[in-house]
């Protein structure tokens, strides 16, 4: 398969991935509901996102979210320490999804060379940004007790 | 049968597929045409919500290849209408999100009915015809909003 082939296949692969993803996330945001939008806030979602879309690497995402994860637990805040962690756990779990992903479509780079594994990474972050798309919006859209 | 003889009969579905596919979809966007009209005359009561916000909704599904992009749109316009003067007045922006997400099943009932071209059938195509219901449902939604809003306007400047 040709690079301009491949690169459809893999946005049409993507496409069909974010919209199966959706439903993962309104669960991730559902079962924390209860601290939105007071502990968990608009504006710690808005960095989120604004971290997923810009970050080189997907290690700057992990950072974040550790980051977020500690400043909770250290405000004695178990209930959100709890929120970033399910956070963190989903999102690294979307590095196999992206390696199943960009190794179903042949004619890319084998996943164990440098290449490779940045293209993973790469992919990864496409990953997360669509995760989190997803989260955000359903997080900006419940509001406790109305829905 | 040769290679050459398989990849003709696979491109002769593939094409009966997508007249077949079109004809459904034109048909039930026809259907949807007075829910969408009813849906846009609240949508047209809501003074705050301007066209171009309505139209913003319509480019999005129509560039988009996701049909949850569409509805995070949606959930976002909801979520930030605090004041609840624009998409989450009278419930207007919930109606729409909520007949969006609907036509997941009708996309279902069109693309069982494709299941008789089962090599150029997949299985991303009913997602792909929620897009495509998705984009005619905003296309009525649109122009009906567009044509009652101008309506109330006009009739507004007669009256003062």
């Amino acid at each position: 398969m040709n690079a301009p082939a491949r690169a459809l296949v893999l946005r049409q692969r993507l496409a069909a991935w974010s919209d199966r993803a959706q439903r993962d996330a309104v669960e991730l945001a559902e079962s924390y509901r209860d601290l939105l939008p007071r502990q968990i806030t608009n504006a710690q979602l808005n960095g989120l996102q604004n971290i997923v879309l810009s970050a080189p690497s997907f290690s700057e995402i992990k950072r974040y979210v550790e980051n977020q994860g500690n400043k909770a637990s250290r405000a004695g805040r178990d209930d959100v320490a709890d929120y970033w962690k399910a956070m963190l756990k989903t999102l690294n779990n979307l590095h196999s999804e992206s390696e199943q992903l960009l190794g179903s479509v042949p004619g890319g780079p084998p996943l164990t060379s440098a290449e490779g594994r940045q293209l993973a990474d790469e992919w990864h972050r496409r990953l997360a940004r669509e995760f989190v798309q997803h989260l955000v919006a359903h997080s900006l859209w419940v509001k406790p007790g109305d829905r | 049968m040769t290679t050459q003889a398989t990849d003709d009969k696979l491109r002769r579905q593939r094409q009966q597929l997508l007249a077949h596919q079109r004809t459904l979809i034109a048909r039930e966007s026809d259907s949807m045409a007075d829910s969408a009209r009813d849906l846009a005359g609240r949508m047209a009561d809501v003074v705050k919500l301007e066209l171009g916000q309505v139209r913003n909704v319509e480019t999005l599904a129509a560039s988009t290849d996701k049909v949850s992009d569409i509805l995070d749109l949606l959930k976002k316009l909801i979520g930030r209408d605090g004041r609840g003067e624009r998409w989450a007045q009278n419930g207007v922006g919930q109606m729409l999100l909520s007949k969006l997400e609907g036509l997941r099943d009708d996309a279902k009932k069109i693309a069982d009915q494709l299941k008789s071209y089962p090599e150029a059938y997949d299985d991303d195509l009913p997602r792909r015809i929620q897009l495509q219901l998705c984009r005619e449902y905003l296309r009525h939604v649109a122009a009906n909003f567009e044509y009652l809003r101008r309506e109330k306007e006009q009739s507004y400047r007669e009256v003062s």
